[in-house]
């Protein structure tokens, strides 16, 4: 920030000089770093919305789905802040733990939060219910999750916590079955926010489906904006579970903020952004910030960015903490691309060749090079369209140097 | 008459939150000065005075009075210091000025 002095004279011929504060001038080459003025995430803390307390809904004997479908109006629902809902198995809406009900505006913790929100008792998954999750190798996603709503008109959720337990170990899962956390999907409303929510132990164990699950998971969304969710893969025995804290998927123009994830396991990824497009981060850590990462229960962790069928995303002021090394599993990034093309509400893109942009990376020197390491590689059966780089510069918009493109390399 | 005074109510804003680098920065000032003057200077006073058995008198006094006048004036830029070596012009009439952000 500069000050320039304005040298001010009256017509009496009185002098006075005035300071003023020089709005920021960003740098040109290749385009501006930085957008102007730079984003700022949601405050913390509920706005001021219509909202309903889940104790004033609950009546004895709900599950907390049943408690939470008593809300007649459209309105947020306030979560106590005395202990995580909890209830068995995956049998509420389609394969969850707790379905939000389609008419809440939203849920959020009461208090600090650090006490409100849900989980899933320990082991309580039906044998019906773990047989839905497809076998590894088929694509096919996994669809047990713990807190969803699902075609509703949420537009704010947070404050509260979403905790994973071990589910199915008696039926010869020795570190559990997959399922993902909270996911919202498909949302009424363009421009929602999920925000200071933290995720753990949601059970992965792959980088692709079913194996391939989330923390914190959005679909079909149009401008909605993450801030400050963290997504630690660690359940609370201390097991590294997690498959990916955090993801977009088939969602136009989001925003993150501050957002940190961290110990994950299965080699997909501390992120997911997947056939999406303009979605920008501000200021998110990929891998532990303590260097703590290691393996998972699986052999590998992934402090990475992941993007699938994308264009237009940018990452500014990124960190990459990627303290282990595995054959394809050890870049910061990666950025592949075949012919998609999607219409999300009416915003239709094409990832052919679709464009990246990193700027003012922190990372770890993972291959001993010092440089940053961004892959594109071949995941589609329908082609590889990447032949564009994407673009790394540093904060002052210069390329960065210490920047590796890996094309098209297993 | 003591020293007149000077006070400026002056601000200055830019035309955009945000440059790139080549853009014209505009910086416009609206506002004014207000000049205050005060005459102070002594009156004479005459008191009328009666007594009780009707027996009538006068004394005077010296006052000291003052008059402020306050006079809006208005303000031009003159010039523009900037730390960071750009070069402004300040703009016919005073109001405005530019550089190369």
């Amino acid at each position: 920030m500069s000050t320039v002095t304005v040298h001010l004279r009256a017509a009496d011929g009185a002098f006075h000089d005035l300071a003023v504060i020089v709005p920021p001038v960003a740098s040109v080459y290749p385009s501006p770093p930085y957008p102007v003025p730079y984003p700022t995430a949601p405050a913390k803390g509920m706005p001021d919305v219509p909202h309903a307390y889940y104790r004033d809904l609950y009546k004895a004997g709900d599950t907390p789905t049943a408690a939470m479908a008593r809300l007649t109006t459209g309105a947020m629902i306030i979560l106590p802040n005395d202990g995580l809902l909890t209830d068995a198995g995956f049998g509420q809406g389609y394969l969850s733990t707790h379905n939000i009900p389609k008419q809440a505006t939203g849920v959020w913790g009461d208090g600090d939060g650090s006490n409100a929100g849900f989980t899933v008792a320990p082991n309580s998954i039906t044998p019906a219910q773990l047989a839905t999750v497809p076998k590894q190798g088929s694509s096919q996603p996994c669809q047990l999750r713990v807190v969803k709503q699902d075609g509703g008109d949420g537009v704010l959720f947070g404050n509260f916590r979403v905790a994973g337990t071990p589910q199915g170990v008696s039926a010869g899962l020795p570190f559990g079955c997959v399922f993902h956390n909270f996911t919202v999907s498909q949302p009424n409303k363009a421009g929602g926010v999920i925000q200071d929510v933290h995720t753990s132990g949601w059970r992965g164990n792959s980088g692709a489906p079913p194996g391939e699950v989330f923390g914190v998971e959005l679909h079909g969304a149009v401008g909605w904006t993450f801030a400050r969710i963290e997504g630690d893969g660690r359940r609370a025995d201390g097991m590294v579970v997690g498959g990916v804290p955090m993801t977009m998927q088939n969602c136009y123009g989001g925003q993150w903020f501050d957002c940190y994830g961290h110990h994950s396991n299965g080699g997909a990824g501390a992120a997911v952004l997947y056939e999406s497009a303009n979605v920008r981060t501000f200021d998110c850590v990929w891998g532990s910030k303590d260097g703590t990462d290691g393996p998972g229960v699986d052999g590998k962790a992934g402090g990475f960015l992941n993007h699938e069928q994308t264009t237009g995303c940018e990452h500014y002021n990124p960190t990459f903490n990627l303290n282990h090394r595995d054959h394809n599993d050890g870049v910061h990034v990666t950025h592949s691309n075949d012919s998609l093309s999607r219409t999300i509400g009416g915003n239709t893109f094409k990832c052919d060749n679709g464009s990246l942009r990193i700027v003012n990376p922190t990372f770890t020197d993972t291959w001993g090079d010092g440089k940053l390491y961004v892959q594109s590689w071949h995941p589609y059966g329908n082609g590889d369209t990447q032949t564009t780089p994407p673009t790394v510069v540093d904060r002052s918009g210069q390329p960065l140097a210490a920047y590796k493109w890996v094309h098209n390399t297993a | 008459m003591t020293a007149p005074t000077d006070t400026f109510g002056v601000t200055a804003a830019f035309d955009k939150p945000g440059y790139k680098a080549g853009d014209v920065m505009t910086l416009t000032i609206s506002g004014g000065d207000v000049r205050a003057t005060t005459d102070t200077s002594t009156v004479t006073a005459t008191l009328s005075l009666t007594a009780a058995d009707g027996s009538t008198g006068s004394v005077t006094a010296q006052v000291p009075v003052s008059k402020t006048v306050s006079t809006p004036e208005s303000v031009v830029i003159t010039s523009v210091t900037d730390t960071s070596g750009r070069t402004w012009a300040v703009a016919a009439g005073g109001l405005t000025a530019t550089a190369t952000a």
